[in-house]
């Protein structure tokens, strides 16, 4: 080169540098100034091609980072190895340039292929070094042509590689803190949330606006498209989704509960506890269901961070979403996770709250349960927590001592029974360290005058120090008890004179020395003995000694039972030290027993039944006296007592009798009517029943009218019954029989009346005139009254005989007794219905007779035979021949007035209504007649055998 | 009201008193009815009761010599005749199955029998 040229040279390498000092005063983009610089010295070298490449010390590679003249795709992209065989690393290591003037000619190093498809010949490296010999990388230029670099080339490119250094350093630099300060800016936003959301965490806003700012400051804090928090259910176990932004409400539909055990990506989360990353869902291998979540929200990247307990357990989630694929540096994890620490205190803090709440409510519940009112109370005697029962007492909440409104409500006294000051009231005490346990009795009046019993008990309440810092109170309602109480005394008192006015001993004696511990004055009066007497030494023996010898053992006996718990009744005699007289005592003895139903004392009734024995004995010496079967008995019928006629009729003891026993003896059929009887008679006051009761001599059942009457007491109350059975069997059968009687006689009287009815009708139309009805209808009354004269006497068992009735018939006619003859056997016994048209029949005939034929004339016979024989079908007839002889009949015989009346009674009454076979004639010297009757066989007594 | 009537009734008459009966024909016969029997006793009256269905009406004596006319009266019933008992004793003695039978006392009046067992008048 000429010197002309050389100064030219120089001259434009000093414009390249003063050039470039302008562009890089003007620009702080590294890049363009890099770009700009290649391009110059390209120019001042009067080469095609220049490069920046950038040591990148991590992969040991060099970064293309500007340069001219290339094709597109090496600035920004192309990297070369900075190996033993790169002549880049070589100019780095040894801090000079280094030349290769051709490639093709170069042994040292290999090139990368770029710079030969670029037809690159000759390179020289020129490394650049940051202030402090930093290396930072190469200049590199480039020519197509062979050529050589001279020293001045050389000298040009050095210099310009130094003034490349510091500036790359600063706008390095001033990019650093650019950047320092862009990451600055964002952590002062990102704190400013976390601040935010710190704050208003501990504030007191309801927990879903706090889910929701976390949801949001996660969001923003993580620059993400959406973002959700679940929460632990702990009933469940599962997670809520508690607030979400940036989902699909299907998604937040489908996302709402997470289990442990389930495949989606977030319940991964959960079960390791770990963070979930998941850069690109579409290559996550989870459920369908779960990706097509994620799609209908548009979301395809997403991070799950488990909130985790101060204890390690799991109790949330917060998870936030990209709709792009993205996966954060550990470091931009920093502030979000301070966020996951907050929104863990803060779950953690509500499901303490929420257990506090339940505690509290619980033990609030139980506070209100109990019967007591309770509360504990500060240094100024307010109420902190107290139960509806305590506000009952004091409405206030204040206790008395410092409530100027109660004093007067609440009263106290002490053992002496002076009234207390309030500040000697238990709440006071308590407030001045001392334990009033357990209580004290007060008297509280409400507001409306009421007065309530209760007992008051406080405790003071220290803290660690030992410093009195208030007190525990507790109110008992003990008004029931107390007034109980009360009454109890009240009604002791009574006891005792109840006991000083009885008649009756009352005493008590304790269960283990069986000695009185009470004894009334009735006492005295009954043994005769003073109660000091009878209360010294033993005095148990001391009374079994006053006990006749035989009734000791029993009495003895009986204390003995009521010890072992059972209530006992027992009958004793004593002799009276006084005057040896024996009185009948009846004791009634019951246990009196403890809370845990051991018998402490024995307490006891005794009656003085002397006098009521005696009258009983009486009683019982004239019921065995009388011939009926008496008895005495309980409630419905149980006997307690019978006298021996009882036994000896019926056969039955009296111990088989006593209860219900002599139901026995009863009838079985009668026995329902007897029970019935027995159930009517406690209202009626009487009983009454005719029952049959067995004999037990020949077993036969006999009819007795058992009664009894109820024996009252004073009040009206039925002490017992008293009963009698009477055997009214005989009076039965007689009242029976007269029944039957009565009806037949009825039923002859009606029938009577309705024949005299007849006969006199048609004796009035046979009559001529009165004078002859008369005598005629009284003739005939006279013989209906004999054969009811003849009937009227008997009995059912007695018969009329025919021998009586033909004798009854004939004396009636007077003075014919001589001519008449009657024979036939006698007894023969005639059915009453058939006795009196019998009868009737026979005096037609003889009244005929003694008008008209055999007793009418004195020459005249009458002679009526009967005999007894055997008729068809076994039946015997009576067979009757009236035959009347030596009369002198008139050769016209007179019409007889009324005289159809007899044959008619013969001829058709008597076969009409007796069956009987009968025949009228008229012979020669006198009527003949003959009637056959069928008597029934019973009829035919022995009597006729020998007649 | 038109009275009832007995008229060319066949009326049985169970009756053990032969006046009685007489006396009870004689005035049914007065009244326009014609007497079936009269009978005396329990076996007659039943022999007759088969024999002849065409009774109209009856009057029986309860009481036939000691035997009670019932199984006679059942008979009838059966057959829906309408009768009348006639008897001396109380209403007690005749068993409750004939609460609804009429009872006449004895003597009788045939004013009474004929309201008990006569036709009611036509129309």
């Amino acid at each position: 080169m000429s010197d002309m040229s050389d100064c030219h040279t120089f001259l434009d390498r000093q414009r390249v540098l003063s050039e470039f000092g302008d562009f890089v005063l003007d620009h702080d983009d590294l890049d363009e100034i890099l770009n700009e610089g290649c391009r110059l010295v390209a120019a001042a070298l009067g080469a095609d091609l220049a490069k920046v490449i950038e040591i990148e010390r991590q992969s040991d590679t060099g970064f293309i980072r500007a340069g001219v003249g290339w094709n597109p795709g090496v600035v920004g992209h192309e990297r070369i190895s900075l190996n033993e065989r790169s002549s880049e690393a070589y100019a780095i290591e040894k801090t000079e340039p280094v030349i290769t003037n051709d490639i093709a000619q170069e042994k040292r190093f290999e090139f990368p292929s770029f710079l030969t498809d670029h037809g690159v010949v000759a390179v020289v490296n020129v490394p650049i070094f940051l202030p402090g010999r930093i290396p930072y990388g190469i200049l590199q230029v480039d020519a197509r042509r062979p050529r050589e670099f001279d020293q001045e080339d050389i000298e040009f490119l050095k210099t310009y590689s130094m003034v490349l250094g510091p500036v790359i350093d600063r706008i390095q630099i001033a990019k650093e803190r650019r950047a320092t300060d862009a990451l600055r800016a964002t952590d002062l936003a990102a704190l400013e949330v976390l601040q935010r959301v710190s704050t208003e965490l501990v504030g007191e806003r309801e927990p879903q606006t706090l889910f929701d700012r976390i949801v949001e400051a996660a969001a923003s804090l993580m620059g993400s498209d959406a973002a959700s928090i679940h929460v632990l259910d702990p009933a469940t176990n599962r997670l809520k989704l508690v607030a979400w932004r940036g989902f699909h409400p299907d998604s937040a539909r489908f996302w709402e509960w997470m289990r442990f055990d389930t495949r989606s990506s977030c319940s991964r989360t959960l079960g390791t506890g770990e963070r979930m990353i998941v850069p690109d869902v579409d290559r996550l291998d989870g459920r369908q269901e779960d990706l097509e979540a994620y799609r209908r929200s548009n979301l395809l990247s997403v991070q799950s961070t488990p909130l985790k307990a101060f204890s390690g357990q799991v109790v949330g989630m917060l998870s936030t979403h990209w709709r792009k694929r993205r996966e954060l540096a550990l470091d931009e994890y920093r502030h979000f996770d301070v966020l996951v620490r907050l929104s863990a205190d803060l779950i953690e803090r509500l499901h303490a709250t929420e257990r506090l709440r339940e505690s509290e409510s619980t033990l609030a519940a139980a506070l209100e349960s109990v019967p007591v009112g309770v509360a504990v109370i500060d240094l100024s005697g307010a109420a902190v927590v107290s139960n509806a029962e305590y506000r009952r007492f004091l409405p206030t909440g204040i206790i008395p001592s410092q409530d100027s409104s109660a004093p007067a409500r609440w009263q106290a006294w002490d053992s002496e029974g002076r009234p207390l000051k309030p500040s000697n009231f238990p709440g006071a005490r308590a407030l001045r360290g001392e334990t009033v346990m357990p209580g004290l009795e007060m008297l509280h009046t409400d507001a409306a005058g009421h007065e309530t019993w209760t007992t008051v008990a406080t405790v003071p309440i220290r803290d660690e120090q030992g410093h009195v810092t208030g007190a525990a109170a507790a109110i008992a309602d003990v008004d029931a008890a107390k007034r109980s109480v009360e009454a109890l005394r009240t009604s002791e008192e009574r006891l005792r004179e109840f006991g000083q006015a009885s008649q009756d001993v009352l005493w008590i004696r304790d269960a283990e020395q069986l000695q009185w511990q009470y004894l009334t004055p009735a006492f005295e009066a009954i043994y005769g003995l003073s109660r000091e007497e009878a209360q010294s030494g033993d005095n148990f023996r001391n009374w079994l000694d006053l006990i006749v010898p035989e009734d000791r053992t029993r009495a003895s006996e009986a204390i003995k039972r009521v010890h072992q718990g059972e209530h006992v009744t027992f009958d004793y005699r004593i002799r009276r030290p006084k005057d040896g007289a024996i009185r009948w005592l009846r004791d009634t003895d019951f246990p009196i027993a403890d809370m845990d139903g051991k018998v402490r004392l024995i307490g006891g009734v005794g009656h003085d039944m002397t006098e009521l024995r005696e009258t009983e004995r009486r009683l019982e010496v004239l019921m065995e006296g009388i011939p009926q079967l008496v008895w005495r008995a309980l409630g419905e019928g149980d006997w307690t007592w019978s006298n021996p006629q009882w036994s000896e009729y019926t056969g039955i003891g009296f111990e088989d009798s006593k209860g219900r026993g002599w139901l026995d003896a009863f009838h079985p059929d009668d026995r329902a009517t007897v029970r019935s009887a027995w159930s009517a008679a406690r209202a009626n006051g009487q009983f009454e029943v005719e029952a049959r009761i067995r004999r037990g001599r020949d077993s036969e059942y006999r009819w007795f009218q058992t009664r009894a009457s109820a024996v009252r007491d004073e009040a009206g109350l039925i002490v017992e019954w008293l009963g009698t059975s009477t055997d009214v069997h005989d009076m039965r059968e007689m009242q029976e029989r007269q029944h039957v009687l009565v009806d037949e006689l009825q039923h002859r009287t009606r029938n009577l009346m309705g024949v005299v009815r007849s006969v006199s009708d048609k004796t009035a139309r046979n009559s001529s005139d009165l004078p002859e009805f008369r005598r005629r209808f009284r003739d005939q009354l006279d013989a209906l009254s004999r054969v009811q004269g003849l009937l009227s006497r008997l009995n059912d068992h007695d018969r009329v005989t025919f021998d009586e009735l033909i004798h009854a018939e004939l004396a009636a006619m007077d003075g014919a007794a001589d001519r008449v003859i009657l024979d036939g056997p006698k007894g023969v016994r005639l059915r009453s219905s058939t006795v009196q048209t019998l009868a009737m029949a026979l005096h037609e005939l003889a009244t005929n007779a003694v008008k008209y034929g055999a007793l009418s004339q004195p020459q005249g016979r009458l002679k009526v035979d009967w005999t007894l024989a055997g008729g068809t079908g076994g039946s015997p007839w009576l067979h009757i021949d009236w035959r009347e002889s030596g009369v002198v009949v008139p050769a016209v015989r007179p019409v007889r007035p009324g005289g159809g009346q007899g044959r008619e009674l013969i001829e058709r009454a008597l076969p009409y209504q007796l069956k009987a076979k009968t025949n009228f004639t008229f012979e020669a010297d006198g009527v003949h007649c003959t009637i056959a009757i069928p008597i029934s066989a019973s009829m035919t007594s022995s009597e006729v055998a020998h007649a | 009201m038109p009275d009832r009537s007995l008229k060319n009734c066949r009326v049985l008459v169970v009756e053990d008193e032969y006046i009685l009966a007489q006396e009870l024909e004689i005035e049914l016969q007065d009244a326009g009815a014609i007497v079936v029997g009269p009978v005396a006793d329990l076996a007659d009256a039943v022999a007759l009761i088969q024999a002849d269905d065409g009774i109209d009406a009856a009057i029986l004596d309860a009481n036939l010599g000691g035997n009670m006319v019932f199984p006679a009266a059942e008979l009838l019933i059966e057959r829906e005749v309408p009768i009348v008992f006639t008897t001396g004793y109380d209403a007690s003695a005749i068993p409750s199955r004939f609460s609804k039978v009429a009872r006449c006392d004895k003597p009788v009046s045939m004013k009474k029998i004929i309201e008990a067992i006569g036709r009611p008048p036509k129309g």
